[in-house]
């Protein structure tokens, strides 16, 4: 993979040299720019894993690499300077809001009318425009939550590190957030984003991460970026990239089609069946996932397959191969 | 009694020059000592909040302990090292302001320590990871630390003037009670009761209390308007 800005190779971490790991990442590789949101129950160590990637927490053991290089102590304070953690209960200093966001201005010393265009835009942009001399301690828990954002957004990190942003929001302070979040990313930040949240991940995500107990569990999904373009009695019509896929007849404001790698069919000619999505397209990547492998077929829309080793031989399949995928119009979720 | 009173009250209104050479006096020894301990105790707080080292909780359990040391205890240690005999007789610190002041810091220190190491550690943990992000390193994460520590670690600095401003056994031992040199507001109490003459000592009781109350009347006036 190219592009690679953090790869983890075998990283554990634990408290406490006596106690046992609470993380161990087998292999993991961050992209630049993008948004991956790392998935998982209470307790599996996503906050744990995105203090790593943001350089607060030094590894116990495995290998980081920044660019390609090993993360030592000079390393890491360059990965923490390029990025800004946020933390699920964000810690607000006392004072005004503007003190808050100042904060890291003044660090950076910039002068005075540049703070204050920098503060006003990105209260702005939370949505806190205004409470700019408000006690930032009065403010109520999700309010706090963006304006830590506002903060982070303010030093113009390349990397934006969120643990768990939706926790304290209710739906449309989520609905903000989102919006927020997309702009940044196609701004080239690159985004790092836990949830515990399906639908707001499905929804920002343009990779998805699962943990559980610390390990790495690969959710195997296809993400689709687009829109609903219509529907009728039967079924909705997704459209992304110019391919059209249908879903169970639903209605709302949607901007993802889901749809899990498991459930989709390879096949060299096309298939009479309940199948309704049918799409035609070439191999474009072929990946060993454990005991499985991981097909990406290129039908407009890149779609992976999750098929076993027999299907590979059976069907031949190999970069270039032209092949049939289908899938129900029921294995679809939008978010 | 009554008496002695109204003509104490009379020293402080007429200016009397002794009474108030007396309190400048104390009040220098104690601010100086006051400062010393808090510059020890401030990096000292930090790294025992802060940081993981073994035998962290030793030190901490020794400070605690310090807390409660008699002043006449430290007075006889030092005055062992410093008189003339001893190791740092050399000096001839002993009955000079700066004996006192030694004396007066070390009392202080394990209390300024202390409160300031329970303040910082009373800080959330999300506060060094915030300022770390937020890419404050050093002196600049250390202020504001202790500014969000805030009324916390002042009053561990006031807890430490206050220990210091009412000791007598330093002073005494070390300082020597000489007039118009090392003599402090509870050395001049102690001296002036014994003889038997209340006016002095009452008159500097009252500016003893009086001092105590405008130095954390003011240091919490000025916190609030900080605010």
């Amino acid at each position: 993979m190219q592009n690679n800005f953090l790869s983890l190779k075998g990283v554990t971490f634990s408290y406490d040299a006596r106690l046992s790991n609470v993380l161990f990442i087998e292999d993991l590789e961050l992209e630049r720019g993008g948004t991956t949101v790392i998935v998982g129950p209470n307790g599996s160590g996503k906050t744990t894993l995105l203090k790593i990637l943001s350089g607060l927490l030094k590894e116990s053991g495995g290998e980081l690499k920044l660019y390609g290089r090993a993360v030592t102590n000079g390393a890491r304070e360059k990965l923490c300077r390029m990025s800004v953690f946020v933390h699920q209960n964000p810690y607000i200093f006392s004072g005004s809001v503007r003190h808050n966001i100042e904060y890291g201005l003044k660090l950076k010393r910039l002068p005075r009318n540049e703070r204050n265009g920098i503060v006003a835009k990105v209260l702005n942009k939370v949505g806190l425009k205004g409470l700019e001399h408000r006690n930032a301690l009065s403010l109520s828990g999700g309010e706090k939550q963006k304006l830590a954002m506002a903060r982070a957004m303010a030093v113009e990190p390349d990397v934006l590190v969120l643990d768990e942003p939706d926790a304290h929001m209710d739906a449309d302070s989520r609905r903000s957030i989102e919006g927020i979040l997309q702009e940044l990313s196609a701004g080239g930040k690159t985004l790092i984003i836990s949830t515990h949240n399906e639908a707001f991940a499905y929804r920002i995500a343009d990779r998805i991460v699962r943990l559980e107990d610390g390990r790495l569990v690969s959710p195997s999904v296809n993400i689709l970026r687009g829109r609903l373009s219509g529907g009728d009695e039967h079924f909705s019509y997704f459209e992304s990239s110019g391919t059209t896929i249908l879903c169970p007849p639903v209605t709302g404001d949607f901007n993802s089609a889901v749809i899990p790698c498991e459930d989709i069919i390879l096949s060299a000619s096309g298939i009479d069946a309940s199948t309704q999505n049918q799409l035609f397209g070439r191999v474009s990547n072929i990946e060993k996932e454990s005991y499985l492998f991981l097909v990406t077929v290129d039908c407009g829309v890149p779609l992976r397959a999750l098929v076993t080793k027999k299907s590979v031989e059976i069907l031949e399949i190999r970069e270039g191969k032209k092949l049939f995928v289908s899938f129900k119009a029921s294995a679809v979720k939008l978010y | 009694m009554n008496s002695s009173f109204f003509r104490a009250i009379q020293l402080i209104v007429s200016g009397n020059s002794e009474v108030y050479f007396i309190a400048f006096t104390s009040l220098k020894f104690a601010f100086s000592s006051t400062v010393i301990a808090t510059l020890i105790s401030l990096p000292l707080g930090m790294i025992l909040a802060f940081k993981h080292f073994t035998g962290k909780a030793i030190v901490v359990v020794v400070l605690n302990s310090l807390m409660a040391l008699p002043t006449v205890v430290i007075g006889l240690i030092l005055y062992s090292l410093l008189s003339r005999s001893g190791p740092l007789g050399g000096f001839r610190l002993l009955f000079t302001p700066v004996a006192i002041v030694m004396g007066q810091s070390i009392l202080a220190l394990p209390i300024v320590a202390s409160l300031v190491y329970s303040a910082f550690s009373g800080i959330s943990k999300e506060l060094p990871e915030t300022l770390e992000t937020l890419g404050a390193r050093g002196f600049s994460r250390n202020l504001m630390i202790m500014r969000e520590s805030g009324t916390a670690v002042l009053s561990a600095v006031l807890s430490g003037f206050g220990r210091v401003i009412g000791e007598v056994g330093v002073s005494m031992m070390l300082g020597g009670n000489i007039r118009w040199y090392t003599r402090t507001i509870t050395t001049t109490i102690a001296l002036e009761t014994s003889k038997g003459e209340f006016e002095l000592a009452l008159a500097l009781g009252l500016i003893l209390i009086a001092i105590s109350f405008l130095v954390n009347f003011s240091l919490h006036m000025g916190m609030r308007y900080a605010e």
